[in-house]
């Protein structure tokens, strides 16, 4: 989340408090599908999004180290299976993120 | 950037993806088929079986088929409580507009007259399902099931077929094989469509 006083104070516009995690467009995409859903897998998000599988690994990383999804890697017939979930954190986040951007929009 | 995330939008786009094998198609129909195949000749555990085991014989063609080539996706469960007051509701309506129906063109105490219109009661009620799946998926194919499953439930309700249940058999085996060729077709189209990546998928992590 960026910091109120690096922008001249949360009160002053309501962008400030934009979380810029989620604000990149890669990532935002990834958040929207994964509200809309339960858990999806690897391949799947990446069909929906469009992006590649090296983009998406380093997008999905940055999200998981802030706690906003979980990742939860298992082998089916032997292969490695990577399923993706928003956290409680995540889902939060997300909405916040929605409705600071409806503030600023509206 | 927030108006354009119409997280709507995206639910149907992964729900509409998720369905693109037919397979439910193909299953639906071989339920409805073997419904009508049971009024026949009472092969009541089949259809019983077929009925228990229906999601995870999906499930299996799935895991084999489909998530190889698009992924797997995992809705959010639906609230028992509306899906089964809707459901409740939907098919009382079913049962007044048969009534009504019954009443104004014939007799509601006559035992024949239900049978005689029992193909277009059993295609209200699969309105229910198909249009589900629309709302859910924003596809116009749904609601084109949804509408022959009642144009041939008047159909057939209409045709003279002579004694018993054959209109509701011939209807449910009719519509039941629409919707069988019908996914199998969106199933074959499907796997040419959608090739098994040469390459696997990884997500980059050891």
């Amino acid at each position: 989340m960026m910091a109120a006083s690096e922008t001249g104070g949360e009160d002053l516009h309501p962008i400030a408090g934009i979380d810029r995690l989620i604000h990149e467009p890669a990532r935002l995409m990834i958040m929207a599908y994964l509200y809309v859903v339960e858990s999806a897998d690897f391949l799947f998000l990446m069909r929906q999004t469009g992006l590649t599988a090296g983009n998406l690994s380093s997008h999905t990383s940055k999200l998981e180290a802030a706690g906003y999804i979980e990742v939860v890697k298992e082998f089916v017939d032997r292969k490695p299976h990577t399923i993706l979930r928003l956290t409680g954190a995540g889902r939060d986040a997300f909405r916040e993120y929605r409705e600071g951007m409806m503030q600023v929009l509206r | 950037m927030a108006q354009e995330i119409n997280l709507k939008e995206i639910e149907k786009n992964a729900y509409r993806d998720s369905q693109q094998d037919g397979l439910m198609e193909v299953m639906m129909g071989l339920i409805l088929m073997t419904f009508g195949g049971f009024l026949y000749s009472t092969v009541f555990a089949f259809y019983i079986l077929l009925i228990v085991f229906s999601g995870k014989i999906v499930e299996f063609v799935r895991r084999r088929y489909t998530y190889p080539r698009i992924g797997f996706v995992k809705f959010h469960r639906e609230n028992p409580k509306d899906a089964l007051t809707g459901v409740f509701l939907f098919e009382l309506a079913v049962i007044v507009i048969m009534f009504t129906l019954i009443s104004l063109f014939g007799n509601v105490k006559d035992y024949s007259q239900w049978v005689n219109w029992a193909p277009l009661f059993f295609g209200m009620i699969l309105v229910g399902p198909f249009a589900h799946a629309g709302s859910r998926s924003g596809s116009v194919l749904y609601y084109g099931y949804a509408i022959l499953s009642v144009i041939l439930g008047l159909f057939f309700s209409l045709v003279e077929f002579g004694s018993g249940c054959t209109g509701l058999i011939l209807y449910l085996v009719l519509i039941g094989g629409f919707l069988v060729l019908g996914g199998l077709v969106i199933f074959i189209r499907f796997l040419r469509k959608y090739p098994l990546p040469e390459t696997e998928v990884h997500d980059g992590s050891k």
